[in-house]
């Protein structure tokens, strides 16, 4: 995983030298400015020296030291930056050929806090990570090639084992368990999210039942796992925090003791004793940031595994990526369509033909299957048994761009994205001109809105936000589907959110667009596709009845009932 | 001692819970840097004796101790800053969560902002508590030990030492000024951003059918990567403070400690192990410093989270609450109310009626009339801002879209009864038609629902809110009929578990069908927000 990670990053390498280096430079000066301290004041004991040269020196030493953590921070940032939007690119490029059939069945509030969070907790594995190991490993080094040759071998090589110890040894100790505990935190941390999702959305339903103590409760229990485990992390940090500690002040120690011994032996100076025992208490630092960074390294490395988890799961519609075959017409069939999803059988060998340039309306009880014969259309879903024709081609013969280029679809639930209302509508067509535009807005009657806002096509849906209704929004992704201009238009349920008489202009429009391309419409209010060419009835799977309203009505069936039970409806007399 | 409520105009104080262990971070931050001065002046006496030809095996022995007693009380670091942490967000969990649900329904997009304050908020808020607060803190105490410590040795070092250290968290406030400036810009780009990729990943069905997903990515890149480059133009200036600050450091320091240490050497004031003492006890005054540089971005994070925490807790709350105990079990007193919307809109003006108990009532009239309003009012939902509402006993909703939470069959049910048996649910169940679905379905009672009751067909999950509002055995029920287009089997069957949820109690109903009407006691027509027809007669 590790390498994975690492060769994500290649292109980043030679500014990640560059902000390593200047970190070694800032950081080996932090070493060997209180060294060179201690040379100058022994020679000022002993008479070889003076305080105003040695004053120069260090001050000069300083700004140096200054100038490289200046570069190796800015160097640093660079990297942090290029690699949250290179994570973010990368996390939005796995997901989306799995959308939206292959996101089904994760919980979603778990999936976006997943992305979001876990990009968020992979980018300190680069930016935070690759710079303080270099540093941990070649400042000790250094420092402990310095002694060996200005002060003494035996020095040097006495210091050498314990930066290792520190850095290599201690981060491991327990890290396994530090491994399943960190996942296991996140987990638990994700769950408690999950729960609070659901507590915000239902707090009218909490409120009214009095049950927001059992909420509570739900939520302490999640969050007690995760304080388990935590304390189960803390204890291991606190081992390998004493550890560390024991070994740094080891080396002070073991350095002075051998630098005496020399001394004793004639091999080396006051100085050099002094500098050798300064060396190695300060010298020992950078060894030191590891066991900071070692939480943050695991967090980060089980938020990577999530985010590959993801990025490796197969999408569940892959569609030929070139072929000549290119539908002749707006026309669409279902012959003998079954679909099954898990143990439950949706469709149940649908037959249906819709002809170039009608109107064909799908009508049915929730959960009859008719979202799935929507899914189907657009192959966000393929059927296990049967086939779908669009203008006389099989889908699975067709690229997703032929069937985009063919097949329009507003949904049920249609999303506006960050951007202006005339971005939101350019999604649809990117080359279509101010007059396009407001010519679809007029359409689905939204004009007089986008006239009135200070900043017409250009205000931000963002900024709208709630001042805009469910059914503004409807509309307004209405316009988008006309916009598009393809050959069969899709509508599912898109009028739920209007007031009656948007719905009516509304019902006019897809009336009239017939005459242009073929309008399949999934309605839930019957009276807004009475003018139909045909409608289809779905109940249990399968297409229960067909014909126009008046020949439905005089059939006495499953329709005819609906139809009853909607007159029924006051909202709608 | 005032208490622990606190009043809207101060600042809520989130870490007063964990006052014990946050002192004793600290405590353990001067500790350990006072056995590190210890281990300093050990050094000194090391090298006197060496350069006076004298023992050092005492000195050997002292640092050896010294050291190994400052790695022992290493451990107590992450132990206590889990502590804090674990505190602080134990507490702050509850109380965001009772801010949050005393405010009442919440709308889609607000949903993930409040969530993302109460989880990665609030655990921002806990490292800021558990690592950041103990190092800003000893990096005020730990210097003014450590400089007692030099006084020890050299009492004008100290004085310097103590001069040029206070300049030291003026060029942190100015560090801190510079970065947040570019940090604020950074965030509010970074925030969009982040925006963007949230919209475009919840939005990708959308995207996909219009055949846009690969360009909105491309989109996103290129957004990204114009933001970075104008940040990074902005860093290239300010960060040339970090220069300034870095250099300082050091100069007011060790530098400084080592020049005092020469001079004083020079004037025969101090032995050459005390100024070696001297240059370590320089780099020592270093490390608190530093160690809040470390975690600057942890405390910048931390304090902006705690912000948005406390404005959360700070949220307008009421708890309304319709009860009235001096009505009979099941009756209903509607006083000349009145309720405006928050935007000044009048939803309901002097609306006034009673209900007996067991008497049904059907609440009439077009879409925006305020009958939703109204039934908010009479379960406590809202406030009247006029008139009073009064309700005997206990009231239960029945909605159009009920909401059901991720978890099981029997948990679903038990938020209107904690203490209800197996056997409580399953007659509940039974009378809601539901019974043998739950019996086929995996696990049973335990089976699990799906986020939102989505693992339920739409009729089924109308019939398991019936069972819950059985279970709570109201006097009161409120229902806004349902009118979504189930099989006319399926109506038929919720239709049966409603007579039986309305047997016996009082019932105010959002009616929506004639039929249903029909057989109502008594009708309330609302029209623009006034009653029609139905008031007191």
């Amino acid at each position: 995983m590790i390498r994975r990670l690492l060769s994500m990053m290649r292109p980043l390498a030679p500014l990640m030298a560059v902000s390593s280096a200047c970190r070694v430079v800032n950081q080996g000066l932090g070493v060997a400015i209180p060294a060179v301290a201690a040379v100058l004041v022994v020679r000022i004991a002993t008479g070889d020296g003076t305080v105003a040269p040695m004053a120069w020196m260090l001050v000069g030493l300083a700004l140096v030291k200054g100038l490289f953590r200046y570069l190796e921070q800015f160097t640093g940032h660079a990297v942090a930056f290029r690699l949250l939007s290179q994570l973010r690119d990368r996390a939005y490029r796995a997901i989306e050929p799995l959308a939206p059939a292959g996101l089904e069945g994760a919980r979603t509030g778990d999936l976006v806090a997943r992305v979001i969070g876990d990009v968020d907790r992979v980018e300190p594995f680069y930016a935070h990570t690759i710079a303080p190991v270099v540093g941990a490993v070649a400042v000790p080094g250094l420092a402990a090639v310095a002694l060996a040759v200005a002060v003494d071998p035996a020095v040097g090589l006495v210091f050498l084992p314990f930066p290792a110890v520190a850095a290599f040894a201690a981060p491991w100790v327990a890290s396994r368990r530090v491994a399943g505990l960190a996942a296991d935190q996140r987990r638990a941390g994700g769950e408690a999210g999950a729960i609070l999702t659901d507590a915000v959305q239902g707090s009218r339903e909490l409120a009214v039942l009095d049950a927001r103590d059992q909420m509570a409760n739900r939520i302490g229990a999640a969050a007690d796992t995760s304080e388990r485990t935590r304390t189960a992390l803390a204890r291991i940090a606190a081992l390998r925090s004493g550890l560390v500690d024991l070994v740094a002040g080891a080396a002070v120690v073991a350095v002075a003791l051998v630098a005496t011994s020399r001394f004793d032996a004639g091999a080396i100076d006051v100085g050099a004793v002094a500098a050798s025992i300064v060396v190695a208490w300060v010298g020992m630092a950078p060894a030191r940031v590891l066991e900071d960074i070692v939480p943050d390294l695991e967090q980060a490395l089980a938020a990577a595994g999530r985010l590959f988890d993801l990025a490796d799961r197969r999408p569940p519609v892959v569609g030929p990526s070139a072929t000549d075959t290119v539908p002749v017409d707006g026309s669409v069939a279902f012959e003998d369509v079954t679909v099954r999803i898990g143990d439950t059988t949706v469709l149940d060998g649908v037959d249906a033909a819709v002809p170039d340039r009608s109107f064909v309306a799908i009508v049915g009880p929730s959960g009859s299957g008719k979202s799935t014969l929507v899914e189907l259309l657009v192959r966000f879903r393929e059927p296990d048994r049967g086939r779908v024709l669009l203008g006389g081609a099989d889908l699975r013969d067709l690229t997703d761009r032929t069937i985009r280029d063919t097949v329009a679809l507003v949904p049920q639930r249609p999303e506006l994205f960050y951007g202006s209302i005339g971005e939101n509508l350019r999604l649809a067509r990117s080359d279509a001109t101010d007059a396009d535009l407001w010519s679809v807005l007029e359409r689905v009657g939204l004009e007089a809105w986008v006239r009135s806002l200070d900043d017409g096509l250009d205000a931000a849906v963002g900024e709208l936000g709630d001042a805009m209704s469910g059914g503004q929004r409807q509309r307004l992704a209405l316009a988008r589907g006309l916009l598009r201009e393809a050959a069969v238009l899709v509508v599912d349920e898109a009028t739920s959110e209007l007031d009656p008489a948007s719905e009516r202009r509304i019902v006019g429009v897809l009336d009239a667009e017939r005459r242009r391309r073929t309008v399949v419409v999934v309605a839930h209010r019957l009276e807004t596709i009475t003018g139909a060419d045909e409608i289809l009835v779905v109940d249990g799977g399968r297409v229960a009845e067909r014909g126009t309203h008046d020949e439905l009505l005089e059939r006495d069936g499953v329709y005819a009932g609906l139809w009853r039970r909607h007159r029924d409806v006051i909202d709608a007399g | 001692m005032s208490s622990d409520s606190t009043t809207g105009r101060r600042p809520e104080r989130l870490f007063t819970v964990a006052a014990g262990p946050l002192r004793g971070a600290v405590l353990l931050a001067l500790v350990r840097a006072l056995l590190a001065a210890g281990a300093a002046l050990a050094v000194g006496a090391l090298v006197d004796g060496v350069a006076d030809g004298g023992a050092v095996t005492g000195a050997l022995v002292v640092l050896g101790v010294l050291v190994a007693a400052r790695a022992l009380l290493a451990m107590a670091g992450p132990l206590l800053a889990t502590t804090i942490a674990t505190r602080v967000e134990r507490r702050l969990r509850r109380r965001v969560l009772d801010a949050v649900l005393d405010v009442g329904p919440w709308t889609g997009r607000r949903t993930g902002e409040v969530v993302g304050r109460a989880t990665e908020g609030i655990d921002a808020v806990g490292a800021l508590a558990g690592t950041f607060l103990p190092q800003l803190v000893g990096g005020m105490v730990v210097p003014l030990g450590l400089i007692a410590v030099v006084a020890v040795v050299d009492w004008p070092t100290a004085l310097v030492l103590a001069v040029l250290l206070p300049l030291v968290p003026l060029l942190l406030r100015l560090l801190e000024r510079r970065f947040a400036s570019v940090s604020a810009r950074y965030r509010a780009t970074a925030d969009e951003l982040a925006a963007r990729f949230l919209d475009g990943i919840q939005g990708l069905r959308t995207l996909k059918s219009l055949d846009r997903s690969e360009a909105y990515g491309d989109e996103l890149a290129r957004a990204s990567d114009r933001l970075r480059s104008e940040t990074m133009a902005l860093l290239r200036v300010n960060q040339l403070a970090l220069l300034a600050v870095d250099s300082l450091f050091t100069l007011g320091t060790v530098v400084a400690a080592a020049v005092m240490a020469g001079w004083r050497l020079s004037s025969g004031a101090i032995t050459v192990g005390e100024a070696v003492a001297l240059v370590i006890l320089g780099v020592l005054l270093i490390e608190p410093l530093t160690g809040i540089g470390r975690f600057f971005y942890v405390g910048a994070i931390g304090r902006a989270a705690a912000a948005q925490v406390r404005e959360l807790l700070a949220l307008e709350s009421s708890d309304p609450g319709a009860d009235d105990p001096s009505l009979p079990p099941g009756a209903v007193r509607v006083r000349s109310v009145g309720y405006a919307y928050d935007d000044g809109t009048e939803a309901l003006s002097d609306v006034s009626f009673e209900v007996a108990p067991g008497e049904r009532v059907a609440l009439v009239g077009p879409s925006g009339a305020g009958k939703t309003t109204l039934a908010h009012l009479l379960l406590g939902l809202l406030e009247p801002a006029r008139g009073s509402v009064g309700v005997g006993g206990r009231s239960v909703l029945v909605s159009q879209r009920p909401f059901l939470f991720h978890g099981t069959v029997a948990e679903n049910l038990r938020l209107a009864d904690p203490d209800a048996s197996d056997d409580d649910l399953w007659a509940v169940l039974r009378a809601a038609d539901l019974a043998a679905v739950v019996e086929a379905r995996a696990g049973g009672l335990d089976g699990q629902i799906g986020e939102r009751g989505l693992q339920l067909s739409g009729g089924e999950a109308q019939r398991l809110a019936i069972a819950r509002a059985l279970l709570a055995d109201a006097d009161v029920v409120v229902l806004d009929e349902p009118t979504s287009n189930v099989d006319l089997e399926t109506e038929a069957r919720i239709r049966q578990a409603l007579d039986r949820l309305m047997e016996g109690r009082t019932v105010v109903v959002i009616a929506h069908r004639r039929s249903t009407i029909a057989g109502m006691d008594r009708v309330v027509a609302l029209e623009g927000g006034r009653m029609t027809a139905g008031g007191p007669t």
